[in-house]
């Protein structure tokens, strides 16, 4: 399905370390690494173990999320709502706003998915008219 | 038989109209003239305007007649009424709104707009074209480059590299006597009527004469027109004889020249990436100083307003503009600029530049300029559905929505005194910080002694900015040698989180931080028989000691238990992972059904803080409040090495303390928040905090109180009433609830 | 015949002299307040305003008139209040017709903190002789029909507000010039387009300014500067706690009908007057980065129209005509900065922010008694930039017309 009826609450695992160490963490088979800043990264879905070569290492689950997944087909009405332009290649990661509220977005050759802050998920779906919580 | 052709309704009459008309061109079809004014046709003057569809400023001569369309004039002589509706408009479909991404914007379609839009597009560039004829109005362009423009559609905010503008030009109109008169076009404007089918009349032009219309040419200079409301004659002088002749006519043409319409042209001026081209880049046929008539139809000013400002000393373009209001209508400026800067120059000066361009040039409503805007997003915590099923009303606060009451504040406060009551507190800051430094990272930002702290302890701290000014308070709870969770206050966790990783950068640390906040949920359990409570849900091992902290799970859920206290009773607060709190926050609700756990809103919270006497940083505290001024130098160690704020405050605890916030209690009802206090009749400052002690019995507050000869006065009144000055906290000072 | 066109005031334009006892930077409304003050309350003539531009062509020129005095602390009420007093006599008192008009100002909030707030703000406005009452949300509903107190079935239904019936509104441009030529027919110089340069500074004391049209040697430089402030005091070698943000406000087209009071909402921000002209003129908060720019930003619109329409509906429907940005100079306390500046022969009135306006008779007026008697005042002893040495700021939260 391309349109999602809403966010649900992700879960995943934040590493804040040494960014000499995170470059050597790899991504798992079925997962998605987003690393937001030079010392943090996120892994998508929760590792139920990760080494880390940095004994200071934070290591987290991460429910701070709320995700949903759009389809190639809805990346138009996505770009409408943006005032910066989504990159081009794939995959391809980006932060930024989409209808005022602050997002994470992974882009692949499917669609995107979209994290957003749960404390504000139900902001952007009512922004984005998903599921029965159109205005 | 004969078919109904389509109408328009204009001001009570039927007006039929042919495909492609605009209500401009129908109602001259109709032989109608209701606009005085030399009329452009073509969105410049102000001339046109009508009301549809309950908007004014409209222009007729952009918008398509529609089959059953109302259309009327704007009341002559004056604005249109304000409307008077004070409910939202029902049934009325929302504006479309998008952001739109490209390479290139040109503005105007006109020739040299066509040939940028296909250049650009030879050069594989996106191109976007807006045509103001075709319904696509440019409104402003904005740093960016960024171009707002009015659709069919809606809204549209549109992000380039490029701005082309390619508007074109604007054709100058008459200032002389009769010029107000109906039956006035420009050039263009007869063209384009004449083109139509339209049936103009007795046609008389002067200056450049219009193509494809029949007319009579009038020689010499133009003087003036003449006629009762619509023009009869038109009056030129010989240049050379200055015989004057009156030409009658039924419509009266004016080709004066034309001038670059470079509104947006200016407007884009300086920014990169923006460029006009063809006309609109092009110069002013700068027309004869105006000898008479109207200069500025919007705000009614004539040649004569010009020059009675001008001798009484305002020689500049500005002041000529805001002493007359010349240009500040609906058509800002686009009839009287040329004539007024022509004006200014006859008085000895250069031809001075335009007015600044400012946005916007297409007048949306503001219906559509709140279109693709939203209201600020408040926050909402895991729970948020948990306290609406429970009643509650939710107020914003810190950025968040938060439980104010559930309805029954006495309940919710008795459950917390004498029973067990839980809250909703995931809205506190929460921030991670590990790394060989963090102990001395945390020393350097805490104006208390960190590295005493052991594991699986906790100590209140004062959060200082460099001026020595307490700007959040919260805890640090050392985990382990070199990592520490550390909490804030609601509304500044985000400044907080900021705060600290600016200044590991600028010390260049070696720390690792990690904002909880939005992660973790926490739920404070409360009351004495808090415990007890915890005990059922498999906590009963080890609870942590009065600021002490743990690990341990809770109703199956991991949890990190601090055990501290805001509200006066035993409390342990819970943080565990947000998508776990809402089967913990149930887990709590069930197993303490039987103890009559019930949970308490920020109101009855604010109370029993404010009975143990705990500031709230924000609310108690101005951006200028020292340790000292809020009682809480106890929390500063001037003997450390250093810390942030340190040379301020040291400097500025040698000065004479000027203020104090002190408890006050008094007999009776509280006054509310802001209340003065008096000492001897003179102002000695107000209160920031205040409430009826339910268990005390009587009210108990937090005030500023200022000192008088250098001393701190008890005999205070507020609103007549003696206040007491009493020690804090108000409610059980020896602590011993919370420690039990 | 339009009536708002200006039909009185006259200049006395004058050639630029070398000496004057007072040299005042910037023509705006404090600096020509000031010189008015000096003239007509001390005798003092031998006075220049320089105006880099043309009078009035900085924030006095761009503000949105609105004349208020329910600030949030005693000392701000006292001077504010003083100013409110000022200006509803300076059409008698100069002749000239600023169009004040006293229509109340509602205050609006929407929810129980804010709702404390504004009680709070009722307390010392009336302590302080300000006029300022807590109101329901019945209340607000008579006082101003037009709101709709459900804020369109959202989160932010009126939950009540403070009305101060004394706030006013006045044409910018009108105040600046009745002072202008009032000061002038008593034989103060105001020149335009004489833009400053430096300083005269031979030792420790400011003896005059450097212009593009030549040194002007003064007994006291006063500077009245809005925007550049900054760097015009680090030619004295003073050091203001300021920083410039712009800030931005829009009118609509004109209409017929009066729409009373002015109405602000901090929590929502926005604020809302209708000219005398019948445009209705909208502000927020200043721009969140510092900045020196006067452009205009569409986000302004929106974000400004948004919580206009919802609380006042029939705004919906009435049409944009003009943006525009001016800059405001905001001191650390959000408090202007008065008086000596401790550098000798240089005098600052600054610091004025989003409340210049309203400042600009009791400004004028405090600054003049304080050049001509070399005496600070008690009503402005408080804004003294000694205060941030001696750490007694004077933080008004109740300063801005909105907090965001």
């Amino acid at each position: 399905m391309s349109v999602p009826e809403r966010f649900e609450r992700l879960e995943a695992t934040r590493i804040v370390a040494d960014p000499g160490a995170l470059d050597g963490i790899e991504s798992p088979d079925d997962g998605r690494l987003m690393r937001l800043a030079p010392d943090d990264l996120l892994v998508l879905p929760a590792l139920a173990r990760v080494d880390v070569a940095d004994r200071y290492a934070i290591i987290e689950p991460e429910a701070g999320f709320s995700a949903a997944w759009f389809g190639r087909s809805q990346l138009a009405r996505l770009q409408a709502v943006s005032a910066w332009e989504f990159p081009r290649h794939r995959p391809a990661v980006a932060q930024g706003h989409l209808a005022g509220i602050p997002v994470k977005m992974l882009f692949d050759e499917g669609g995107v998915r979209v994290l957003v802050p749960a404390v504000l998920a139900h902001h952007l779906e009512e922004r984005l008219g998903l599921g029965d919580r159109r205005e | 038989m004969t078919r109904p052709g389509k109408v328009i309704d204009f001001d009570g009459t039927q007006v039929p109209f042919e495909a492609g008309d605009t209500v401009l061109t129908a109602v001259f079809r109709a032989g109608l003239r209701p606009w005085g004014g030399c009329l452009c046709a073509d969105g410049d003057c102000p001339y046109c305007l009508v009301t549809l569809g309950g908007v004014s400023y409209v222009r007729a001569c952009r918008t398509s007649a529609v089959e059953g369309m109302k259309v009327a004039s704007h009341p002559s002589g004056g604005y249109p009424p304000l409307p008077s509706s004070t409910r939202a408009p029902t049934g009325e479909s929302a504006v479309g709104f998008e952001m739109v991404h490209c390479d290139t914007v040109v503005i105007g379609q006109g020739r040299s707009g066509r040939e940028a839009a296909a250049e650009a597009e030879e050069r594989g560039r996106r191109v976007v074209t807006l045509d103001a004829r075709a319904g696509t109005e440019a409104v402003g362009v904005y740093p960016g480059p960024e171009v707002v423009a009015r659709t069919p559609e809606g809204m549209a905010r549109i992000f380039s590299e490029e701005v082309v503008v390619a508007t074109g030009s604007v054709e100058v109109q008459p200032v002389c006597p009769g010029n107000q008169l109906a039956g006035i076009l420009t050039r263009r404007a007869a063209e384009g009527l004449a083109a139509s089918g339209v049936d103009l009349g007795r046609v008389v032009s002067v200056g450049r004469p219009p193509e494809g219309v029949g007319h009579e040419p009038a020689q010499g200079r133009l003087v003036g027109f003449e006629g009762e409301g619509v023009v009869r004659r038109v009056v030129t002088r010989d240049e050379e004889t200055g015989a004057e002749r009156a030409y009658p006519c039924d419509t009266a043409v004016v080709g004066l020249g034309s001038g670059p319409r470079d509104t947006l042209a200016r407007m884009a001026h300086g920014l990169p990436g923006a460029r006009a081209v063809g006309s609109a880049a092009g110069h002013l046929d700068r027309p004869p100083v105006p000898e008479a008539g109207v200069v500025c139809p919007c705000s009614e000013v004539t040649v004569d307003d010009l020059r009675s400002v001008w001798d009484r000393g305002f020689h500049e373009l500005e002041l000529i503009k805001r002493s007359t209001l010349a240009g500040t209508g609906a058509c800002q400026g686009a009839v009287c600029m040329p004539h007024v800067r022509s004006f200014v120059a006859a008085g000895g000066q250069e031809l001075p530049p335009s007015f600044t361009a400012r946005p916007v040039v297409t007048q949306i409503t503001m219906g559509e300029a709140a279109a693709g805007w939203y209201h600020h997003p408040d926050r909402r915590t895991a729970l948020h559905d948990e306290h609406l099923a429970l009643g509650a009303r939710m107020e914003r606060s810190g950025g968040w929505l938060r439980p104010w009451t559930y309805g029954d504040a006495d309940r919710e406060y008795w459950a917390v005194r004498s029973g067990v009551s839980i809250c909703d507190v995931s809205t506190l800051g929460k921030i991670l910080v590990s790394g060989p430094d963090a102990d001395a990272f945390l020393e350097r930002i805490y104006p208390t002694c960190i590295s005493p702290l052991r594991p699986g302890r906790a100590k209140y701290v004062l959060v200082l900015d460099e001026r020595g000014y307490v700007f959040d308070d919260g805890l640090v709870c050392r985990e382990g040698a070199n990592r520490f969770l550390l909490t804030s206050t609601s509304a500044g966790a985000g400044h907080f989180e900021m705060w600290l990783s600016d200044w590991a950068e600028a010390w260049k640390v070696d720390v690792r931080i990690l904002d909880r906040t939005a992660s973790w949920g926490a739920i404070n359990v409360t009351g004495p028989r808090s415990g007890e409570l915890l005990s059922r849900l498999g906590a009963a091992d080890w609870l942590p000691p009065f600021m002490g902290h743990t690990e341990m799970e809770v109703a199956g859920v991991a949890c990190r238990v601090m055990r501290l206290s805001f509200t006066g009773e035993i409390s342990y607060e819970l943080h565990h992972q947000a998508s776990e709190s809402r089967h913990l926050w149930h887990a709590l609700m069930e197993s303490g059904a039987d103890l009559g756990v019930w949970p308490h809103g920020l109101e009855v919270l604010e109370e029993l803080r404010l009975e143990k006497g705990h500031i709230l940083v924000g609310v108690d505290s101005l951006p200028d409040s020292t340790p000292r001024r809020l009682g809480h130098g106890w929390a500063v160690r001037m003997d450390k090495a250093d810390f942030l704020g340190k040379p301020a405050v040291a400097r500025t605890s040698r000065m004479e303390l000027d203020r104090l916030l002190v408890g006050l209690e008094m007999d009776g009802g509280p006054p509310p928040q802001g209340a003065i206090l008096r000492v001897k009749g003179d102002y000695a400052g107000f209160v920031t905090s205040t409430t009826w002690s339910r268990v005390l019995g009587r009210s108990v507050m937090l005030a500023w109180l200022y000192a008088r000869d250098g001393a701190f006065a008890g005999d205070i009144l507020i609103d007549g009433r003696p206040a007491r000055k009493v020690a804090v906290p108000f409610y059980d000072p020896e602590g011993s609830r919370v420690r039990a | 015949m339009n009536e708002f066109i200006e039909a009185q005031v006259a200049f006395g334009w004058e050639d630029l002299r070398s000496s004057y006892d007072v040299v005042i930077v910037g023509g705006g409304g404090h600096g020509l307040s000031t010189a008015y003050h000096l003239a007509t309350r001390h005798g003092m003539t031998n006075v220049a305003v320089l105006e880099r531009g043309y009078i009035g062509s900085g924030n006095s020129g761009r503000n949105t008139t609105i004349i208020r005095a329910n600030y949030g602390i005693p000392e701000a009420v006292r001077f504010y209040q003083r100013s409110v007093d000022l200006y509803s006599r300076l059409e008698e008192e100069t002749g000239r017709w600023i169009m004040h008009d006293r229509k109340g100002l509602l205050w609006l909030v929407h929810g129980t903190p804010g709702t404390r707030h504004e009680r709070a703000r009722s307390i010392v406005n009336q302590a302080f002789g300000a006029d300022t009452v807590y109101v329901t949300p019945e209340e607000v509903g008579r006082i101003c029909p037009e709101v709709d107190l459900n804020a369109g079935g959202g989160e932010y239904r009126v939950t009540g507000g403070t009305y101060s019936p004394h706030a006013a509104t006045a044409r910018h441009d009108r105040v600046v010039w009745a002072l202008a030529e009032g000061a002038m027919k008593l034989g103060v110089h105001v020149h335009q387009r004489t833009a400053v340069t430096g300083l005269l500074k031979p030792g420790d004391r400011v003896t005059g300014v450097l212009t593009d049209r030549g040194p002007v040697s003064a007994g006291v430089v006063v500077s009245a500067v809005g925007g550049h402030v900054s760097t015009l005091a680090a030619m004295a070698g003073v050091r203001l706690p300021i920083r410039t943000h712009p800030l931005q406000a829009f009118v609509t087209n004109h209409y017929a009908g009066s729409f009373r009071p002015i109405v602000a909402s901090a929590e929502m921000g926005f604020y809302v007057s209708q000219t005398p002209r019948g445009e209705m003129l909208l502000g927020a908060g200043i721009d969140s980065q510092p900045s020196y720019s006067y452009r205009s930003s569409y986000e302004f619109l929106s974000h400004c129209s948004l919580p206009a329409v919802t609380l006042l509906p029939f705004l919906r429907n009435l049409t944009i005509l003009r943006q525009w940005a001016g800059v405001c100079d905001m001191s650390v306390d959000l408090s202007p900065i008065m008086g000596y500046t401790g550098v000798d022969g240089f005098l600052v009135t600054t610091g004025w922010g989003t409340w210049g306006f309203k400042g600009i008779p009791a400004g004028g007026e405090q600054m003049a008694e304080l050049i001509a008697t070399d005496r600070t005042p008690e009503l402005i002893a408080p804004f003294s930039l000694n205060r941030f040495k001696e750490d007694r700021l004077m933080f008004d939260p109740g300063s801005t017309g909105t907090t965001h």
